[in-house]
């Protein structure tokens, strides 16, 4: 901050703080990375967080599993984001880029502070005596989407810190000019981005490794990724709107206060213990200091934006509603309707508990009942944004535009209704015409300016398409966001409103119809790893006499790691996952999941334990005592009984006699892929957006 | 040993933090920020003219309207090139 005052040296020198910093954290990283891949056990967080037996693959990714070696995650991002954003505006933004780096490094400092100070959370802990041992990574955790998830939500989330701090570094100097637009707007695209992909990979997770069968359950963690999401949707339109109109400049502070805000709400969520979540890390003590953050954000920036009012003042008034401006303001609208209830949704259990002293939770339907409506009038506007043009569009214009996009959302209806099913769902119905309208507005679009290419410059379709797709990242990215948000939103609404779900028991041998298909439970299945006992069930479905698929969803028993003597009943006192069987296809998702019938098993194996407790207080301990030396080799000879004991046990379960019955539930999901597809296109899309136009690279290299 | 290890690195540290004070005061070189938002200004003009060009060859745009905005645009334009020029002549 000294630097502003015109020695630039000082600023310089903050950059390569920041810099140090970076390298500083890395060599963190690296540090705890070191002791997760060598089992070093003195650290409390590798002790408690990973075993020898977790798989090196998991180890490496275990640190983020826990409450600190997130902490130190998020810090280490921060430092990246922050560095590659100082690199970048090293030689520009010179009065705002003092006060950013002041914002990013004191959020920085509440980040290493929390770790030294706040308790429990410093991933260097050690502890004495070193466990030979630790008691191994959440099983639930130990999934391929659980490597890249975390970081890439947690990227969105503290990539929002850059155009926060470059927000308030803007309004601190008083250039809220469109140097400062330009860069804040990229900035945020690339949060958006980080967090897409976030939330994307998190509902895979969901889908393939929780068991109930959905990607997506208003689960408080779930809705505190989306809020920040939302709001930055809505930002990333309105500074085009300022940008272009010198328009709603107070808005847009605020919208970008308030997405780092729910960022930070986010993780708040996730540590403090506060909402009951499958994500959430469980109590903890920090809780108290991200409100502290947050309240010091939320009221700091507010007082920031009311006394610059006079610079925000809006340059222009809307000239008409039927302009591409009008329409953005109503998307806005609409996102911030969407997050308001997503909001209130998530927190009502504490507000109802404040209220009432009764805490009650709000389920998946009261969410899907306001947020369907909403969705449906943003996938109208998603299609009716890019149609429009910026001040006013003629009566005439407005006409030559909306004719196809009408005609194939009236297509569309009329075929659903006529030949599908689809009318039994108003609000999929719904979603189906408006994105024919959408899709047909975008084509057209892209078609009609490459048109007018080809007449003035000549050359193909194809290759006008192309030429203006380069000459404009930014419009033709966010028509391929826009194209795969409506893939994304067909696969949820069709998914979720014709989706057949059925809970069958069955016997080895046994079949039974859902739908057109016949679900044989063909023979159990039973095997083990070094960390869990793994039931499943050899399923085969076919479907109109023809062998449609095999599947094999499993039941995994894992072993106990609180502390207990581990026998072998222990394994069905630990964490349960699912791995489920599916066959998925562009038209429709086959889905298993096996819930099996153990109870024959436990009782062999509470028996099995039972006597080796007994052989072990009768024989084992008085020999050990008459002489220690015995200790060894009587230990690993027991383990080898008791592991032939378990073999043994677990192998009843595959025999015909016992004809244990399982618990099949099997979902029929149409257009799931089309949900991934969707989020691929807008995420590439969003990376296209955010590349530098070659206009753009041949004027920086030039300077 | 963790004391000889945490002096190396706040040595390195403060060595790479202090580098830029080595170096003669006026060294340190960014862009006019009235320059740098004028010429953000002018690229951000240059796409309104080019969108409105588009959205006139796309029909979106009678020859009135787009007569009218082209030659607001312009005029927005020349302002924002006249202000460059004029701060660029200061600074030579």
């Amino acid at each position: 901050m000294i630097g502003t005052r015109g020695d630039r040296r000082w600023v310089d020198s903050s950059r390569y703080a920041v810099y140090a910093l970076c390298a500083l954290m890395v060599l963190c990283v690296v540090v705890i990375e070191h002791a997760f891949l060598t089992d070093d056990f003195s650290f409390n967080v590798v002790a408690t967080h990973s075993s020898i037996e977790t798989p090196t693959f998991y180890k490496f990714t275990a640190m983020w599993s826990s409450q600190e070696g997130s902490l130190l995650l998020w810090a280490f991002i921060l430092s990246v984001v922050a560095t590659i954003s100082l690199a970048a505006t090293r030689h520009r933004l010179r009065d705002l880029v003092p006060w950013a780096t002041a914002v990013m490094m004191g959020i920085a400092t509440f980040f290493t502070a929390l770790m030294l100070f706040g308790g429990d959370v410093n991933p260097f802990q050690s502890i004495s005596p070193v466990p030979a041992d630790g008691t191994g990574l959440n099983p639930l955790l130990q999934h391929p989407s659980m490597i890249i998830h975390p970081p890439m939500l947690y990227t969105g989330y503290v990539s929002l810190t850059v155009p926060f701090a470059f927000a308030i570094g803007a309004l601190i100097s008083r250039r809220v000019d469109a140097a400062w637009v330009k860069s804040t707007r990229g900035f945020a695209l690339i949060a958006w981005t980080f967090l897409s992909i976030g939330i994307i990979l998190g509902s895979r997770w969901s889908y393939t490794e929780l068991g109930w069968g959905g990607y997506w359950a208003w689960d408080p963690v779930e809705n505190a990724s989306v809020m920040p999401w939302l709001i930055t949707t809505a930002y990333i339109h309105s500074i085009m709107v300022q940008e272009k109109r010198g328009m709603l400049k107070v808005w847009n502070a605020s919208l970008i206060v308030a997405s780092f805000s729910l960022a930070l709400l986010g993780t708040f969520l996730v540590r403090s213990g506060v909402l009951q979540s499958i994500h959430a890390f469980g109590d903890s003590t920090v809780g108290p200091y991200f409100l502290a953050l947050i309240g010091v954000v939320l009221i700091g920036s507010t007082w920031l934006i009311i006394s610059r009012l006079d610079i925000l003042r809006s340059e222009r008034k809307i000239d008409s509603l039927a302009s591409r401006e009008a329409v953005f303001l109503i998307n806005n609208l609409l996102l911030i309707a969407l997050c308001a209830i997503v909001f209130w949704g998530t927190f009502f259990p504490l507000i109802s508990e404040a209220l009432t002293g009764t805490r009650s939770t709000l389920a998946g339907p009261w969410f899907d009942r306001y947020t369907t409506p909403i969705a449906v009038v943003l996938v109208l506007f998603t299609g009716i944004g890019p149609m429009m043009s910026w001040r006013r569009i003629s009566m005439a214009g407005a006409k030559r535009v909306f004719t196809w996009p009408l005609i194939a959302a009236a297509v569309a209806f009329l075929g659903l209704l006529l030949f599908t099913d689809a009318a039994h769902s108003f609000w999929a119905l719904m979603i189906f015409t408006l994105a024919a309208f959408t899709v047909t507005a975008l084509v057209q679009e892209t078609w009609r300016a490459a048109a007018a290419r080809r007449r003035s410059a000549g050359g193909s379709i194809l290759g006008s398409i192309w030429i203006n797709a380069k000459r404009n990242h930014r419009r033709y990215g966010g028509y391929v966001v826009h194209l795969g948000l409506i893939v994304l939103l067909v696969g949820i609404a069709a998914s979720s409103s014709f989706e057949t779900k059925r809970d069958v028991k069955l016997k080895p041998g046994e079949s039974t119809k859902v739908d057109d298909y016949t679900v044989t439970y063909v023979a159990p299945t039973v095997s083990r790893n070094d960390q869990a006992l793994i039931f499943g069930a050899k399923l085969q479905i076919d479907r109109d006499g023809q062998e449609f698929a095999r599947l094999n969803p499993t039941r995994q028993y894992h072993q106990v790691t609180d502390g207990r003597v581990r026998g072998i009943a222990t394994y069905f006192d630990g964490e349960a996952t699912s791995e489920v069987g599916l066959k998925a296809g562009m038209r429709s998702d086959f889905w298993t999941s096996v819930e099996p019938d153990t109870t024959e098993i436990r009782r062999r194996a509470q028996i099995a334990d039972k006597r080796f407790a007994a052989y072990m207080t009768q024989v084992v301990l008085p020999a050990i005592q008459r002489n220690p030396e015995k200790r060894g080799p009587m230990s690993s000879q027991l383990a080898e009984v008791q592991s032939l004991a378990t073999d043994k046990i677990i192998a009843g379960y595959e025999n015909p006699n016992l004809e244990a019955p399982v618990t099949i539930r099997v979902i029929i999901s149409p257009m799931v892929t089309w949900i991934w597809v969707g989020a691929v296109i807008a995420i590439l899309g969003a990376l296209f957006a955010a590349w530098p136009s070659g206009l753009l690279r041949r004027r920086r290299k030039a300077s | 040993m963790t004391v000889v290890w945490f002096v190396v690195l706040l040595a390195l540290v403060a060595l790479f933090v202090s580098m830029p004070f080595w170096r003669h005061r006026a060294a340190s070189s960014t862009e006019d920020p009235e320059l740098a938002a004028l010429e953000a200004a002018r690229e951000a003009k240059y796409r309104e003219i080019r969108d409105a060009e588009m959205d006139h060859q796309s029909g979106k745009l009678s020859d009135e309207d787009f007569r009218q905005l082209d030659s607001e645009l312009k005029g927005e334009a020349v302002a924002i090139l006249d202000r460059l020029e004029a701060l660029k002549g200061k600074e030579s």
